[in-house]
C-alpha cells in the first residue's frame, strides 16, 4: 500500500480541481517520486512546449515510502520542462511537505495551464481550492509562510513557495518548503512563477498505510541502526565536512574554476562553523533533521549581529538554515570569499528569495571574471567592485538577484545566457545550461561524465562515482559505475527516500523496505532495472525537447586547459574517452539515442 | 622515522596527531593501522601532494619528512 492512490489534477488556466485515481500500472513501472513524475510529465505534455508558458506541466511526486516510518522518509520531487536548460528538470527536497501532501490523501500533484491572476493552492483535508494571492505577489518566502498560516489561523500548514525571484523569472529560482528545505535546482521556482502559483499550502491528517506493518517496523528499524553505522560523521559536521577533502585533494572548484583549491577553504569549511571566535560567537547553533530522518544533516546556524550583513537589520538576527557544502562552495571558493557570516547571510537571502543557491554563485563567479576582464564595467554593477574574494559583492548581488534590481537582473539569467550576452559563452561553467556543483572534473572524472550526461545538465547528485574517481584520476573504467549508479540514483530518487543513505544501505537494502511497504514483489535486480527505465524516460524527454549528442560535453576550461594544482595536476577530463563507452553500456547509438532494442527491453517502446 | 599528517572530514574524530612515528620503510597500510584509522573509511591519501591508489597503500612505502594526508570519502551534497 503506501500509495494513497490519489493524484490531484489542478488545470490553473480554467480553475478546475479534480481528484484521479494514481495510475498503478505507472506506479509499478516508475516506483514513484521522480520515475513516476517523469512518467506523468511525458503523458502530459509536449516537451517542446515553452518551459515558461501554460503548456508547461508542473508535477509534485512523493514516493512510494514517503511519510512513512523510514528514516529520511520526507522526500518529494518537482518535475518539470526546466527554464534554464530546455530539458527535464527534476529537483527534490526534505523538509516537511512532502510527508503533508501524502497525508493529505494525494501521491502527487499535477499542475496544468497558468492562472489569470496570481494564486495559492490551499488543501486542508477535503477542502482543496485556489485563493488568491494578490497580497502575497512581491513578499518573501519566510512572508509568505507566515501570512498563510496566519490567514487561515493554522499553523499545521506545511507551506511550499517561490520568493520574488521566481516571480520575477530568475532561471534558476527554487521552491521552498517549511522555510529553509528546497527543490533548489533546476528553476522549478521559476516555471511555478511562470504559472502565477505563489505557494502550496497543505495540512494533512490521513496518515499512511503500509503492506505488511510487522515486517516494516522491523525492516525499518534495522535499517536505521545501519545507517546509524554510517552517517554520525553527517550528523556531526554536515555535508560541509566535504571541504577540506576538496580542497586537498585538489578538486575545488576556485574562481570560476580557475583554480582548484582556495587558500581561505578553511575560514569556511564545517571546522570553521564549529569553532569560537574572539567574540564567543559560533556560528553553528545546532543540527535539523527532515521528516522521519535518522542523520538530521541539516545545519542551523546564525550571524554575528555586527557582522556588516546584518548590522542595523535585526530581521536577520535570527537563526536560520546554515551552510551546506554546495552553499559553502558556490559562496566560498568559486567566488573567492572567505568570510563565513557573508556566506552564510547569502544562503539566507537564497531561501527568502527562493534561489538556487549553486546557480547563483557559480553565475556570480563568470561575472566576476568578466568584470576583472574588463568586459563588464562598474557603471553595469551599479558601482559594486565585482572582484573575487569580494565578500561584499557577494551579499549586495545576492540581495539584488533575488529582488531582481539593477545588476541582479543580469545574474538572474543565469551564467549560460549571460556568458553569451557578454561574447564569452567558454565562460559558463555549465552544461545544458545548469551550473556545476563543487567537484572539479579535471580531477574527478567520472563526475565530469555524469555533469555531461545528466539529463538535468550539470548536477552531483545523478549518479555516484564519488569512490572510484578518488582512487584514480583518470577517465578509465569510470564510463560503468557512471551509468550503474546513474540508474541507481534514479531508483533511490524515485522511492520517497533520501540519497544520503547510500552510504549506508544498498539496492538490496531500499528493496526491503520498499517490499515491506508496497504491493507486489520488490527485489533490488527490479529497482535497478526501473532506475534504467528512468533514465531513458528522461532522455527520451530530452532528445524530444530538441537536445541532442552535442550538448552531452563540458566547457573547454575542463577539456582543455590543464589543472593547476592538487592531486590532479596537469589533468584534463577525459570525455571523449568515457562517452563513446558510455553510450555503448547503455545500449544507445553513436549519437546517444536509445536503440529500439534497449528500449523494448525497458518496456519503453 | 617521522611523517607528518594531516587528516579532512569526519576522520579528525579518529586522529588527532599532526605526525607519528614508524618503523623505516614503513608502508601507508602500517602508517593508517598505527594511527587507528580503519582503511574503509578512508577516501584517499596522498603522499607530498601525489594521490596513491587503495591497491597501493601496501607497497608504498614512506620515507622520513613525508607528509601524509589521510582523506575521509566523499559523499556528494
Amino acid at each position: 500500500m503506501s500509495w494513497q492512490g490519489n493524484i490531484l489534477r489542478v488545470n490553473l488556466s480554467s480553475g478546475d480541481i479534480r481528484s484521479e485515481p494514481l495510475n498503478m500500472e505507472w506506479a509499478n513501472d516508475y516506483i514513484g517520486e521522480r520515475g513516476l513524475g517523469t512518467k506523468y510529465l511525458w503523458e502530459s505534455m509536449d516537451p517542446k512546449a515553452d518551459p515558461m508558458g501554460p503548456d508547461n506541466v508542473l508535477i509534485f511526486a512523493t514516493g512510494p515510502l514517503t511519510g512513512t516510518n523510514a528514516s529520511t522518509s520526507g522526500r518529494y520531487a518537482v518535475i518539470t520542462k526546466g527554464p534554464l536548460t530546455g530539458a527535464i528538470a527534476c529537483s527534490n527536497s526534505g523538509g516537511k511537505f512532502g510527508a503533508e501532501l501524502k497525508f493529505a490523501g494525494f501521491d502527487l500533484l499535477l499542475i496544468e495551464g497558468r492562472a489569470e491572476k496570481p494564486v495559492y493552492l490551499l488543501i486542508e483535508g477535503d477542502e482543496i481550492s485556489l485563493q488568491s494571492a494578490d497580497k502575497l505577489w512581491g513578499k518573501t518566502v519566510w512572508e509568505t509562510d507566515e501570512w498563510i498560516k496566519k490567514t487561515h489561523h493554522n499553523p499545521l500548514l506545511k507551506i511550499a513557495t517561490i520568493g520574488v525571484a521566481g516571480e520575477r523569472g530568475v532561471r534558476y529560482a527554487s521552491v521552498v518548503n517549511d522555510l529553509h528545505r528546497a527543490a533548489g535546482r533546476s528553476g522549478v521556482g521559476t516555471v511555478m512563477g511562470s504559472k502565477n502559483l505563489k505557494a502550496i499550502a497543505v495540512r494533512g491528517t490521513q496518515g499512511v498505510k503500509v503492506k505488511d506493518p510487522k515486517r516494516f517496523m522491523e525492516v525499518t528499524d534495522e535499517m536505521k541502526n545501519l545507517l546509524a553505522e554510517h552517517t554520525g560523521g553527517l550528523t556531526k559536521y554536515g555535508t560541509n565536512a566535504m571541504m577540506d577533502t576538496m580542497q586537498e585533494f585538489g578538486g575545488l572548484p576556485t574562481r570560476n574554476f580557475q583554480e582548484v583549491q582556495f587558500d581561505g577553504y578553511d575560514k569556511v569549511d564545517a571546522k570553521a562553523m564549529l569553532a569560537t571566535d574572539e567574540s564567543g560567537h559560533t556560528n553553528l547553533l545546532t543540527n535539523k533533521a527532515c521528516f522521519g530522518c535518522t542523520i538530521a544533516c541539516g545545519r542551523i546556524a546564525h550571524i554575528r549581529k555586527d557582522h556588516f550583513t546584518i548590522q542595523n537589520r535585526k530581521e536577520y538576527w535570527h537563526a536560520s538554515g546554515g551552510l551546506e557544502y554546495e552553499t559553502a562552495f558556490a559562496f566560498g571558493p568559486v567566488v573567492g570569499v572567505d568570510d563565513i557570516d557573508a556566506c552564510t547571510f547569502a544562503g539566507y537571502l537564497m531561501n527568502e528569495h527562493g534561489m538556487d543557491p549553486i546557480s547563483f554563485g557559480v553565475t556570480l563567479a563568470a561575472a566576476m571574471e568578466l568584470y576583472e576582464m574588463g568586459v563588464i564595467s562598474k557603471e553595469e554593477t551599479d558601482g559594486v567592485e565585482l572582484r573575487f574574494g569580494n565578500a561584499e559583492a557577494l551579499t549586495i548581488m545576492a540581495e539584488k538577484t533575488g529582488k531582481q534590481e539593477g545588476f541582479g537582473e543580469i545574474l538572474g539569467l543565469g551564467s549560460k545566457l549571460m556568458c553569451e550576452k557578454y561574447g564569452h559563452p567558454e565562460l559558463s561553467m555549465t552544461v545544458k545550461g545548469q551550473e556545476f556543483a563543487g567537484y572539479d572534473s579535471r580531477a574527478l572524472q567520472g563526475m565530469g561524465l555524469g555533469y555531461a550526461t545528466g539529463n538535468r545538465g550539470a548536477c552531483h547528485l545523478k549518479h555516484d562515482t564519488f569512490e572510484v574517481d578518488m582512487d584514480d584520476q583518470t577517465g578509465a573504467g569510470k564510463a560503468e559505475p557512471c551509468k550503474t549508479s546513474q540508474d541507481w540514483t534514479a531508483a533511490v530518487d524515485s522511492s520517497g527516500l533520501c540519497m544520503f543513505t547510500m552510504g549506508a544501505w544498498g539496492a538490496p537494502e531500499f528493496a526491503a523496505q520498499l517490499d515491506a511497504d508496497t504491493e507486489g514483489e520488490w527485489t533490488a535486480e527490479r529497482l535497478i532495472h526501473c532506475g534504467e527505465r528512468i533514465w531513458n524516460l528522461e532522455r527520451m524527454f530530452n532528445l524530444a525537447a530538441g537536445l541532442t549528442k552535442a550538448d552531452d560535453t563540458l566547457p573547454p576550461r575542463l577539456l582543455k586547459d590543464p589543472a593547476p594544482s592538487g592531486t590532479a595536476k596537469g589533468k584534463v577530463n577525459e570525455l571523449d574517452r568515457m562517452l563513446p563507452e558510455y553510450y555503448d553500456l547503455r545500449g544507445w547509438s553513436e549519437d546517444g539515442v536509445p536503440t529500439e532494442d534497449t528500449l523494448g527491453r525497458l518496456g519503453l517502446g | 622515522m617521522r611523517v607528518a599528517v594531516k587528516v579532512t572530514g569526519h576522520l579528525i574524530d579518529l586522529c588527532k596527531v599532526a605526525h607519528v612515528d614508524l618503523e623505516d620503510g614503513a608502508s601507508i597500510d602500517v602508517a593508517l593501522s598505527t594511527l587507528g584509522i580503519p582503511s574503509n573509511q578512508v577516501g584517499l591519501v596522498s603522499v607530498n601532494g601525489e594521490a596513491v591508489s587503495k591497491a597501493k597503500r601496501s607497497v608504498v612505502l614512506l620515507k622520513e619528512n613525508d607528509e601524509m594526508v589521510v582523506m575521509a570519502p566523499l559523499t556528494g551534497g
